[in-house]
């Protein structure tokens, strides 16, 4: 998946000489908290509605009297962007390294659009089956290209939906994780073929720790 | 039949929906339960409170169903060759809703029960009505799911709302999430969608999360209390006593419907949970009370998910009818209903209605973390789900506060006379019950309760609690026209000490005559607040802004701009429910004798970043 497949095409932007109360109240009538900077057509900077209250304050809204601030005063760079055909795993690495909540995305030297991090949960959401109602099952397993092709058997043969299937990187210290989740409200047959996977153990909740 | 009387809303057709013989859901258990029903004497084959019911039509159906669904159902239902790939796209592709032919009418026939019922508890044919078949509450608006064909609850909610635009309280007990009727009501204010069940970690259909709290104007209208596996009666019957009624008092609903899903009980083979019939009696005399003392009496009983098919669900929904009927619990199950049904069950049927736990139940190593693992949760659905006044007037024993008596305020009170637009007003703090229960109470005072008489009740129920301060403003004729109370924090905020909940209200007839501003000034200037933390949580949802002409933004800036004045600031948070609005809000007043240590936790608790781990 690319970030141009999940990424926010229609974004507000502002210009360093915008006043901040008026970026607050499109941050505010838009429901984000991220605005790109532009100026001449070039992203300089991210204003965040934590910038915004760094310099006005949050207490009293648009207090009269103030003298009028612009977003020049507030904005930090220098930016860090992707472009549309970066996958969406270097654009989350980017802001997990980095601490910050959002990517401007460029297309031919311009802005195209922005990826957050609300963006990116989305993925996860869906990525995970989250949006099919289903029962989440964790395997614990053996070395995986043992058991693989038998849970993709046994996967296969039941009837029940199949929403997701994850698999993450092998830990040293941990047996690996299968994530499933199942269009089934009755897992009880397809839990009991799973067991008999030799090298299988579904994690199910236990009364005692 | 009459207003207080009982209705039992049936059709035999119900007894069609039948996935089939290995399946779990089997009719049975309703054949079962009809049966003891009349073992117990409970209602006769020609009881006149049979309401006679009939197919739901494509209409009713449409008020919750796309029409290319119920096509789709109306195609599969004429029976095989089934067109596979239709099948698939609706959910009737897998085992768990298998398509069958008639089934559109064996749905349709619940549907129309249900629908029945609650036009014969709206029409005041009777005060409750009960739908055994009901409760199909997984369905979706275009897909089967979770064993249920057509959402007979939302279609009967749809109804009511259409023809009345009445506030309806759902309460979900089955042991999965009330996924539908939560996705269908998700953005209206009117329907409070209440679900209490086994966290989706390992069940279906894996949502009911804390945080599922509605969207756009149902923001805080939908509440989901997810609890442990294994929870067993005291622990899960605690949770629905420390959130149920306090959240009844929030939304004060015209009509309960409640969903009597048995299968969390401990022999049922869908969920982890280990409840018995005792919790389920106890949870449906609680919405009986719920229904009298806020709707005058209006409840829709529905069924539910149940999978101990001779065991469990008779035993439990005839317990439902007693209590609809106004019937006494019945005691012993008939012998001859269990010599006629033990046949049919594996284990030895039980001779008792009401299980007793430390039979039922074998111990659980794990019940104490499980225990505390469910207040933690239940502290916070209260935190969010209704202010800290209701909070402090609906106390829960999960509330292990610490206690700090030698903080409370000196028992001094104050009084002050102030001269406002519309004349003369006195403010008293730490005021006395017996004080508020002798004044009167200005029409305009339902901002809690949303009725000044029930107003007036919270406010004496507050004045007597130990460690809150109610300070009144009233009129040299005795009547009440605005509070400022002080509530001990619980919930996230227990852990912080000397800090206290704010609220305030004033008679809608005396706003704009600064008497919001007087009795903040007179609150603060008090010498004990300077040792406290006042805290203001502004959550959209519990805000009263009927008549006010303001819109929630609005009001969110008048009350900061109120508060601004007498110190509070608005505090910076990344807390996800009050991040969930933009027009909620929290203001915190810091006393000037507040140890830096006090201040450093109350400052981290405003901060709780999710560890989030695969
Ligand atoms: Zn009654
Ligand atoms: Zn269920």
């Amino acid at each position: 998946m690319l970030v141009r497949d999940i990424m926010t095409r229609k974004v507000v932007t502002v210009t360093p000489d915008t006043q901040l109360e008026e970026a607050r109240r499109l941050m505010r009538r838009g429901r984000f908290r991220h605005l790109p900077v532009l100026e001449a057509e070039r992203v300089v900077a991210v204003l965040t509605d934590r910038d915004i209250a760094r310099v006005l304050g949050d207490a009293v809204d648009g207090a009269a009297g103030e003298p009028r601030r612009p977003v020049r005063e507030a904005m930090s760079g220098p930016v860090v962007t992707v472009t549309v055909f970066d996958p969406i795993e270097d654009a989350a690495r980017i802001m997990e390294e980095r601490d910050i909540g959002c990517l401007p995305v460029i297309e031919d030297g311009k802005l195209a659009g922005i990826v957050t991090e609300s963006d990116l949960f989305h993925v996860l959401v869906w990525l995970m089956g989250l949006t099919e109602p289903g029962t989440r099952l964790e395997l614990r397993v053996g070395r995986l290209t043992d058991v693989l092709p038998r849970v993709v058997d046994v996967l296969c043969t039941s009837r029940a939906p199949l929403h997701s299937f994850l698999v993450g990187p092998a830990r040293p210290t941990e047996p690996r994780r299968i994530l499933l989740r199942v269009g089934t409200i009755h897992p009880a047959p397809l839990i009991a073929a799973l067991r008999q996977v030799p090298g299988v153990e579904v994690v199910e909740p236990l009364p005692a720790a | 039949m009459t207003a207080d009387g009982a209705c039992f809303a049936w059709n035999p057709a119900i007894l069609d929906y039948n996935f089939g013989a290995q399946h779990p859901l089997d009719p049975m258990r309703l054949r079962a339960f009809l049966d003891l029903l009349e073992d117990a004497g409970l209602l006769a084959p020609d009881d006149p409170r049979r309401l006679t019911t009939t197919l739901a039509t494509r209409d009713e159906l449409e008020l919750v169903h796309r029409p290319a669904y119920v096509d789709a159902v109306q195609k599969l239902s004429e029976g095989p060759p089934y067109d596979e790939a239709l099948a698939e796209l609706y959910g009737f592709g897998s085992d768990d809703n298998p398509a069958f032919e008639g089934m559109h009418q064996a749905a349709a026939a619940i549907v129309g029960a249900s629908l029945a019922a609650a036009r014969a508890v709206a029409e005041g044919a009777c005060g409750h009505a009960f739908s055994p078949g009901g409760g199909l509450h997984h369905a979706l608006p275009e897909r089967a799911s979770g064993f249920c064909i057509y959402n007979d609850i939302a279609v009967a909610i749809a109804d009511l709302v259409h023809r009345r635009e009445w506030k309806v309280l759902y309460v979900d007990f089955d042991a999965h999430h009330g996924d539908g009727v939560q996705a269908a009501f998700y953005d209206d204010p009117r329907v409070l969608t209440f679900s209490i069940h086994e966290t989706g970690r390992h069940l279906f259909p894996g949502t009911g999360f804390l945080r599922e709290m509605g969207v756009g104007a149902g923001l805080g209208y939908a509440v989901n209390m997810p609890v442990s596996a294994f929870t067993t009666d005291d622990s899960w019957v605690e949770a629905v006593e420390a959130i149920l009624p306090g959240l009844a008092a929030r939304f004060q609903p015209d009509i309960i419907v409640s969903q009597h899903g048995c299968d969390g009980h401990a022999w049922d083979p869908l969920s982890h949970l280990r409840l018995t019939t005792s919790a389920f009696a106890r949870a449906a005399q609680l919405v009986h009370e719920l229904a009298h003392d806020y709707c005058d009496g209006r409840w829709l009983a529905l069924g539910g998910g149940g999978y101990d098919v001779l065991g469990v669900v008779p035993r439990a929904w005839t317990l439902v009818w007693a209590e609809v009927a106004h019937q006494p619990r019945p005691e012993t199950v008939p012998e001859p209903w269990r010599d006629r049904w033990q046949v049919f069950a594996t284990d030895p049927l039980p001779a008792r209605f009401l299980d007793d736990p430390a039979e039922v139940v074998p111990p659980i190593p794990r019940d104490p973390e499980i225990v505390d693992e469910n207040r933690g949760k239940v502290a916070m659905v209260r935190e969010f789900a209704f202010p800290g006044l209701l909070r402090t007037a609906f106390p829960w024993p999960g509330q292990d506060r610490p206690r700090w008596p030698e903080q409370r305020p000196a028992a001094q009170s104050r009084t002050e006379r102030v001269d406002t637009a519309k004349g003369p007003a006195f403010l008293r703090d730490l005021a006395p019950p017996s004080l508020v229960a002798r004044l009167d109470i200005d029409p305009g005072m339902r901002a809690f309760m949303r009725r000044p008489d029930r107003e007036h009740k919270l406010l004496i129920n507050i004045a007597g609690l130990p460690d809150t301060n109610l300070t009144i403003a009233h009129t040299p004729e005795g009547v009440i026209v605005g509070h400022v109370s002080m509530t001990e924090a619980e919930g996230r905020w227990a852990p912080v000490p000397r800090l206290y909940e704010v609220a305030i209200e004033i008679a809608a007839g005396w706003r704009r005559t600064h008497l919001a501003s007087h009795l903040l000034r007179f609150v603060t200037s008090a010498d004990y607040v300077e040792d406290y933390i006042l805290v203001a949580l502004g959550y959209t949802w519990h805000w009263d802004l009927d008549g006010s002409g303001l819109n929630a933004f609005q009001y969110r800036t008048m009350l900061s701009r109120l508060f601004a004045k007498y110190g509070f600031d608005v505090q910076p948070t990344d807390d996800p429910e009050i991040m969930g609005s933009e027009t909620n809000v929290l203001l915190a007043r810091v006393g000037s004798r507040v140890p830096y240590d006090v201040y450093e936790t109350f400052h981290n608790r405003l901060f709780r970043r999710a560890a989030w781990a695969f």
